[in-house]
């Protein structure tokens, strides 16, 4: 189990939340989306830093997990609004700024 | 100070001026009839006056200033200047001028008072303008001058502006004469780039070195502007249609000065088309061809004002035929005792136009018994034209003939000598059938003429009769040695005239002939002459397929290419920014897209030029990278 | 193959499996468990690499907080998206060949870069995981970014209370 290992499983795992980010509807699933790509940067910034063996790392990922959360609250608080003022959920429904 | 005859230079040039400044500054003066006419009058008085003392003492004076004080390539030094020559033209223009003004305020006692101080404003600017002309020593002021006397002829024949036919002619004077004064431009700009300057005398001094061909062209572009000012063929058009303005105006303007501006130029610079004998030898054909040309259109003609303008015509051609044949002085001789005649012939004619109201001549008749007087003026005229001693036409006539037949220009003399014979015959034509014909006009009784239009004609009809016994002293005035020759040659135009004088009474006054037989027996000439060989519809011809042509197809250019080139630029930025436009979908996850095609471009940027975007593959660039120190501490903590 | 290799194939896989799982799920609710799913796959990941504290936090705050927000979020929302008429993914193709043309480029950085080559050596798991002295580093030398952070996250709570309210004013003001 090598850096590579990690990095490589890190990239598929942030494709795959690329993946669902440019193709769900629903605001929520590219929420979720988002999430995955958050969840595969932590995991290669703690492989490198065990590569490394700094403790440095493992800060910046408990940090990054944090920064996620707020922005998790902002990003529903956000939905939920969206959702009461346009009554859909679906993103490409909301074309407001069209043209 | 000023000597003598400067101050009596000052005195012909700027009483006119002045007149013209007050008339055309001062509304209130101008509209009262007696001040704008008499200011008018009283200044031509003045100036006339001034060139008879000139002529008596004959100085040589200059007036120069200078005007532009350029130094950039010459000098441009305005002034002017008298020599004999200048001396008679000031006597001519000045004296026809006061005749013509005097006359006015007979003949146009009908028009409202506006409109005759706008007519003294501008007789005022053209006396102004001629005189200053001829007195000018520098070509650019001689081409102002030329200009300005254009200008005042558009605006004299143009004067009643409200009958399109007058402001038709006068556009069609300014344009005719406008393109011979192009060629004049062009040839004066040109000699002042070969020589550096506009000064005649200096330019006389360096012309010899300027090459043959350049001097010809330049020479013969300033004749072309002489030959427009002049009517010459081919740009004679103008002329007879310039008949549309007053009387006087024609007396003035196209009979006895401004026509003659050309044979004026031509003599001034004579000196250099001395240079170019090729260009003498166009003047002299084009002189002559014109003259034939002007006598033969004449005949044919009915309106009593376009016999004399084509009269006019020809006689300037025989000017212009001797000054090619090298003749100065004896053109000049013509030039002035064609003045005197011509105003009085014109000046006649205005007075019939005025009591018969009408130009025709076939609706004039029998007016030898109603207006005895007009009618002795006109024959004198008449005679005068006709060369008939002892009448001043005889003599400056005769010289011109004699002098073409001496220099051996045998070809010129003849066409020259047959021109004499039409000459007395359509103007005794006229004659006949003005005041010995067989129409009645309808108006029995005549209005008298009044003692303000026939002193003036009186006072013409004497210098007519015996300005030709002058001729030695005009020549000696001149400087010239008057050569006699005596053979029998001599009486040869004498016995042309008056045989054509006698074949005119053969036709019209006695009838021995028909002339309606005659017509239709030359009928396809006569055609010809009727049309006026055809020329004005040429020029129409050419203007409205080449230069409406020409014009249609830049507007086509500009239309389509320039115009259509704008718009397919903004065609096309309409085109790009609706595609464009469809790009902003409004959807988040599409602008995601454009986000990823970005890191793509930069990728493939990346791969293309390694200093965008390094990949760290150089050792060094680990070194680089140090990050803070803070972080090199913790690494203690670390393995 | 050492033990520790099958494991993170092992884990490898889960987490794949879930995000795509995740990922490509009809109903949202069932995504949200999936992505729930991944995150604790992710704190096992952690383990093996030793990092526990790390773990710990994982799933405390990520399955324990985030995915708790969103289903929170997604039950309160009116529409759970329940009826299969409408299509949940758009644009699938295009999609994936974005993901699969950034996954390439990143790849390719990875492995021309010659910093990451000399880094990839087998570390020994020995002191990676010790607590104690992450807790000193982090209220030691990181306390400044600590304390942003928790201004963060006030921020974060008083932005989410205050567009997330619903028009109370007007019915108290009748």
């Amino acid at each position: 189990m090598t850096l590579y290992h990690i990095l490589f499983l890190s990239y598929l795992v942030f494709s795959i939340g690329l993946f669902g980010v440019l193709s769900r509807r629903h605001v929520v699933g590219i929420l979720i989306g988002i999430e995955l790509m958050f969840n595969a940067a932590n995991l290669a910034i703690v492989g490198i830093a065990w590569t490394m063996g700094l403790l440095t790392g493992q800060i910046i990922a408990l940090f990054g997990i944090a920064i996620t959360a707020a922005e998790i609250a902002v990003g529903l608080a956000l939905f939920l609004l969206a959702e009461r003022l346009s009554k859909t959920v679906y993103a490409d429904e909301i074309d407001l700024m069209k043209g | 100070m000023l000597s003598q005859p400067q101050i009596l230079l000052i005195l012909v040039l700027l009483p006119p001026f002045i007149s013209f400044a007050l008339n055309a500054l001062i509304p209130p003066l101008r509209r009262n009839r007696n001040v704008s006419s008499g200011l008018s009058i009283i200044a031509v008085l003045i100036s006339t006056l001034s060139s008879v003392v000139l002529l008596k003492i004959n100085p040589r004076a200059e007036f120069i200033f200078e005007w532009i004080p350029l130094n950039i390539f010459s000098k441009i030094e305005f002034g002017f200047f008298t020599d004999p020559v200048v001396l008679i033209m000031f006597f001519i223009v000045s004296l026809v001028s006061l005749v013509v003004q005097v006359y006015s305020l007979g003949y146009m006692s009908e028009e409202s008072p506006p409109s005759l101080g706008r007519y003294y404003t501008f007789h005022s600017l053209f006396t102004f303008s001629m005189l200053g002309f001829v007195a000018s020593l520098n070509l650019l002021q001689i081409y102002i001058f030329w200009e300005l006397v254009g200008l005042c002829s558009y605006l004299l024949i143009g004067f009643w502006y409200t009958r399109p036919e007058a402001s038709r002619a006068a556009v069609k004077a300014f344009w005719v004469t406008r393109f011979g004064d192009v060629g004049f431009a062009i040839g004066m700009v040109l000699l002042w780039g070969a020589t550096g300057t506009f000064f005649l005398p200096e330019l006389f001094v360096k012309a010899p070195d300027i090459s043959k061909q350049l001097i010809t062209v330049c020479m013969f572009l300033i004749l072309l502007g002489a030959i427009g000012k002049s009517a010459q063929f081919p740009l004679h058009v103008w002329l007879p249609d310039a008949m549309e303005g007053p009387t006087p105006v024609s007396a003035l303007i196209h009979a006895a000065t401004m026509v003659v501006a050309g044979i004026y130029l031509v003599l001034r610079l004579f000196p250099l088309f001395e240079l170019t004998p090729d260009v003498l030898v166009s003047v002299l054909w084009i002189g002559t061809i014109t003259s034939l040309l002007g006598a033969s259109l004449a005949l044919v003609q009915n309106d009593i004002k376009r016999i004399l303008a084509y009269s006019t015509v020809s006689q300037i051609g025989y000017m212009f035929a001797s000054l090619g044949a090298g003749g100065k002085g004896i053109a000049f001789f013509h030039l002035f005792t064609h003045a005197f005649f011509k105003a009085l012939l014109f000046l006649a004619a205005g007075c019939i136009i005025h009591a018969v109201h009408a130009n025709n001549i076939w609706e004039m008749g029998k007016l030898s018994k109603r207006m005895p007087h007009i009618a002795i003026l006109f024959l004198i005229g008449s005679l005068s034209l006709s060369g008939v001693f002892p009448f001043a036409g005889h003599f400056s006539k005769d010289e011109i003939l004699m002098w073409m037949h001496i220099k051996g220009f045998d070809i010129h003399f003849f066409i020259l000598l047959i021109t004499a014979f039409l000459t007395a015959f359509y103007m005794f034509r006229a004659f006949f059938v003005v005041f010995f014909g067989n129409r009645e006009s309808s108006q029995e009784s005549l209005s008298k003429t009044p003692w303000i239009m026939s002193l003036p004609m009186w006072i013409l009809a004497i210098l007519t009769m015996f300005a030709g016994f002058g001729a030695s002293t005009f020549f000696n005035f001149l400087g010239y040695r008057l050569e006699e020759h005596h053979t029998l040659l001599e009486y040869l135009p004498l016995i042309v005239s008056i045989s054509g004088i006698v074949l005119a009474w053969s036709f019209y006054q006695v009838g021995y002939f028909s002339p309606a037989r005659v017509y239709s027996i030359l009928s396809p000439f006569a055609l010809a002459l009727e049309r006026k060989f055809w020329i004005d519809d040429t020029y129409v011809w050419i203007y409205r397929n080449i230069l409406d042509g020409l014009s249609s197809l830049c507007g086509w250019f500009d239309r389509y290419i320039v115009d259509g080139f704008v718009n397919l630029i903004a065609y096309s930025a309409k085109l790009t920014s609706q595609r464009l436009r469809t790009i902003q979908t409004g959807r988040t996850q599409d602008y995601l897209y454009g986000i990823i095609i970005a890191i793509i471009l930069f990728f493939i940027l990346s791969l293309l030029t390694p200093y965008i975007g390094r990949t760290l593959t150089e050792k060094e660039s680990y070194k680089e990278i140090q990050g803070p120190t803070i972080i090199r501490g913790w690494g203690e903590y670390d393995n | 193959m050492s033990g520790q290799s099958i494991i993170f194939f092992i884990l490898a896989l889960g987490l794949l499996f879930s995000s795509v799982a995740s990922v490509s799920s009809r109903r949202i609710l069932r995504s949200a468990i999936f992505l729930a799913v991944a995150l604790i796959f992710t704190a096992l990941l952690y383990l093996l690499l030793g990092a526990e504290l790390l773990a710990g936090i994982q799933i405390l705050l990520y399955v324990g907080g985030i995915i708790t927000l969103i289903i929170f979020a997604l039950l309160i929302s009116e529409k759970l998206g329940n009826d299969q008429s409408e299509p949940t993914h758009r644009n699938i193709i295009p999609a994936a060949i974005a993901s699969a043309v950034l996954l390439f480029i990143l790849l390719f950085f990875t492995y021309k870069s010659h910093r990451i080559s000399t880094l990839s050596t087998s570390s020994p798991l020995g002191e990676f995981g010790a607590s104690g002295k992450l807790s000193e580093l982090i209220f030691k030398d990181w306390v400044l970014p600590l304390e942003v952070l928790s201004l963060l996250l006030l921020a974060a709570i008083i932005g989410a209370l205050v567009i997330a309210r619903r028009e109370q004013k007007q019915e108290r003001q009748q």
